[in-house]
């Protein structure tokens, strides 16, 4: 069981797309939502979407997917107001993954691991591959 | 002349202006012209970390950034100036800031805004800035993006 609840904001489709990508691996997966950004949305009206997915006081872990993006910007005003929420920017599956199955309190050691791993999951495939082939 | 692009855009720096306008246009600097904006620390702060490392990002009440842009423009540094509404391009503009061109990027729907071209809506009050600026001799293009075909505000049905 998991100690807080998920919310991706992220451009276009791409917020359902991490959110129905984390179900296929992780199966059925609660307290997990999907806040996209709509091509004639305001900073304003994404902001009252994505306040309206943070609705009471349980830890928050926002996930966003671009550094510098409008949900990025939009989701440090909303959480400023939210004493228990967070926000990791640059999502990746890998991050979304663990986060969704993470069983631990939403403290800093688990922001910190958490932005670890999403580093550690962005790699030069092809040369990896290549130093292992003999 | 090196303002590099003036634009209207309601989300200021985000993903369009810093992956493709920025990139495209060469600019060394922004500058966010912004009542609003140039009042809350937190929302400055935001928007210079919302800008890639190396552009740095001034925030200015309408009033100074009138003043700070006018400087700018005489000055070698490619700058690049975003604002919220036309209104405040107008404003400048009647205050003897010369921009050739406005570009029109992002402006949300909301009360009292119609749908103007694509993702732009503007009210009666924009619309008559945007008309103001091209009496005054200021182009004004909708284009949201840098490799978008503009459209300039003249040619749409209002």
């Amino acid at each position: 069981m998991r100690a807080f609840r998920i919310v991706v904001a992220a451009h276009g489709d791409l917020a359902d797309a991490f959110v129905s990508a984390a179900r296929l691996i992780g199966g059925d997966i609660e307290d997990l939502q999907a806040v996209g950004l709509r091509p004639d949305d305001s900073p304003e009206s994404f902001g009252e979407r994505l306040a309206a997915a943070c609705p009471d006081d349980r830890p928050l872990l926002i996930l966003t997917d671009l550094v510098g993006g409008t949900p990025h910007n939009v989701a440090l005003v909303v959480a400023r107001g939210l004493p228990t929420a967070t926000v990791i920017s640059g999502v990746n599956l890998a991050v979304l993954v663990e986060a969704a199955t993470c069983t631990d309190a939403l403290d800093a050691g688990t922001v910190e691991r958490l932005v670890a791993l999403g580093r550690s999951a962005l790699t030069d495939a092809s040369s990896l591959a290549a130093s292992r082939s003999p | 002349m090196t303002l590099r692009l003036v634009r209207v855009d309601d989300r200021l720096i985000h993903g369009q202006v810093v992956a493709i306008w920025l990139r495209a246009l060469g600019a060394k600097r922004i500058v966010i012209v912004d009542d609003k904006t140039a009042r809350d620390e937190f929302l400055r702060e935001i928007l210079e970390l919302a800008a890639p490392p190396g552009v740095p990002v001034e925030v200015h009440d309408v009033a100074a950034g009138t003043e700070r842009v006018r400087e700018l423009a005489t000055a070698p540094e490619p700058v690049f100036v975003i604002m919220r509404s036309p209104v405040t391009a107008l404003r400048m503009r009647e205050a003897g800031v010369d921009f050739p061109l406005l570009n029109v990027g992002g402006i949300g729907a909301g009360p009292g805004r119609k749908p103007l071209y694509r993702n732009i809506s503007a009210s009666p009050e924009e619309v008559q800035a945007m008309r103001r600026l091209e009496e005054l001799g200021t182009r004004v293009e909708l284009r949201i993006v840098e490799n978008d075909r503009p459209v300039m505000f003249a040619s749409v049905k209002v």
